[in-house]
């Protein structure tokens, strides 16, 4: 599991729905979730980010990508299994894990010590209260 | 709404506890009392019950006074309104069915009462049976049902389920939950089963050592976390197995085999029989009719 610690800084809402702004070292993240009575959420709530290391994808920086929550990083690590490998790369100290197939990181051609951009979707960051 | 305040000393088999509670419990809540064994859960629904005493404090149910010691106020359990279900069943085997819920009529004239709790638990089958004639589970139903036969205001449970197989304690479980919807009984479980805490109660006094460390809802209590996923299962670790470079882990929950992945990082600390939560947000499952 990724983890990254951050604030909420604004909520766009709608009915159920909430899109929540989440900063993280002066980074913007979105989460999408459903709305909740027993763990609302409110702007300067600190907050953890947690997604799993299988939804996190990679692209080259020069992507353009939909999802907003698209940075970029230097790889490493990688540890490479038989169908599957884990890449590490270095977000402002923080380790991020993207694990992805072994074509896919051929594909990329990616190496320790390349900058990649790293995206999760919205709706796979949850949040946890601190 | 039940509110205590009460301290009592006890005899463990850890040496010398103080019970000491000081609490309110709301009307309707379905309150599970969770700790270990000699920690005093089952003195705290004795002392509700009227069945031992308190050295000092005060309880008191919608306003009326059971228990006040500076008082010498002490209401007998019989005038207490409760109900009150043990592991054990405790039904009279001279009796039938029938006859176990007659006796534990207030107003011996109410039979039609017993008519009707024995409707509404679906043992009408069972009226004319002796307890000896019947399952675990079947007792247990009984049991349930001659402590509604008064209509009580508090239910108390000590352990009702934990003598039954696993698919017996989860038809039970269900009843259970359907009995407190139905009459909405403020109910008090003592249980260790932190899948039926979590399936049965809205909130948790985790009690070590007489006292209460804890009190919340059973996700805020056992997980301690306010993840913000739909989905919350708990359940138990079965396996860890490695599968290329992820671990496939078996979680037991209800009777069913979850798998999920997890990384190096992720099972560091877990270990086989660890009681586990697993989260999951609402985007990610797919809905298909059956």
């Amino acid at each position: 599991m990724n983890t990254l610690k951050g604030t909420i800084v604004s909520i766009k809402q709608s009915d159920n729905l909430q899109l929540i702004f989440i900063d993280v070292e002066g980074h913007l993240f979105s989460s999408l979730v459903i709305a909740s009575d027993e763990n609302r959420l409110e702007v300067s709530m600190d907050v953890h980010l947690l997604f799993k290391e299988t939804e996190v994808t990679l692209a080259t920086t020069s992507s353009v990508v939909s999802e907003r929550n698209a940075f970029c990083s230097k790889i490493t690590h990688i540890e490479n299994g038989k169908l599957l490998a884990n890449i590490t790369l270095d977000f402002l100290g923080n380790n991020i894990n993207a694990i992805i197939t072994k074509g896919a990181l051929h594909g990329l051609k990616c190496k320790i010590g390349d900058e990649f951009l790293w995206v999760v979707k919205a709706n796979e960051v949850t949040l946890q209260n601190k | 709404m039940i509110a205590i305040n009460i301290k009592k000393t006890l005899n463990t088999a850890d040496g010398e506890i103080v019970l000491e509670v000081n609490k309110e419990i709301h009307d309707g809540d379905f309150l599970t009392l969770f700790g270990k064994s000699g920690s005093g859960k089952t003195t705290l629904l004795r002392i509700i019950a009227g069945l031992e005493t308190p050295q000092s404090g005060t309880i008191v149910v919608d306003g009326v006074v059971w228990f006040d010691s500076a008082k010498n106020i002490n209401l007998p359990p019989q005038k207490r309104n409760v109900g009150f279900v043990f592991q054990d069943y405790a039904l009279f085997p001279n009796m039938s069915v029938r006859q176990n819920l007659e006796f534990a009529l207030k107003d011996k004239k109410e039979t039609k009462k017993v008519d009707e709790i024995l409707e509404i638990m679906e043992i009408q089958n069972l009226s004319s049976m002796k307890p000896d004639h019947l399952s675990g589970g079947q007792k247990q139903r009984i049991a349930v049902a001659r402590s509604l036969m008064n209509g009580p205001k508090i239910l108390l449970l000590d352990e009702p389920l934990s003598a039954l197989d696993s698919s017996m304690r989860l038809k039970l479980q269900e009843e259970l939950a359907s009995v407190h919807k139905k009459f909405g009984i403020t109910s008090i479980l003592v249980s260790h089963d932190i899948s039926e805490v979590f399936k049965l109660s809205n909130r948790v006094f985790k009690i070590s050592s007489g006292s209460i460390t804890d009190d919340g809802s059973p996700a805020k209590v056992f997980a301690n976390q306010n993840l913000s996923g739909k989905f919350k299962i708990v359940g138990e670790i079965l396996s860890i197995e490695k599968n290329d470079i992820l671990y496939i882990v078996k979680v037991l929950s209800h009777n069913e085999i979850i798998k999920i992945t997890a990384t190096q990082k992720d099972i560091k600390n877990l270990n086989i029989g660890d009681k586990v939560l697993l989260s999951s947000k609402a985007f990610n499952p797919i809905v298909t009719k059956i």
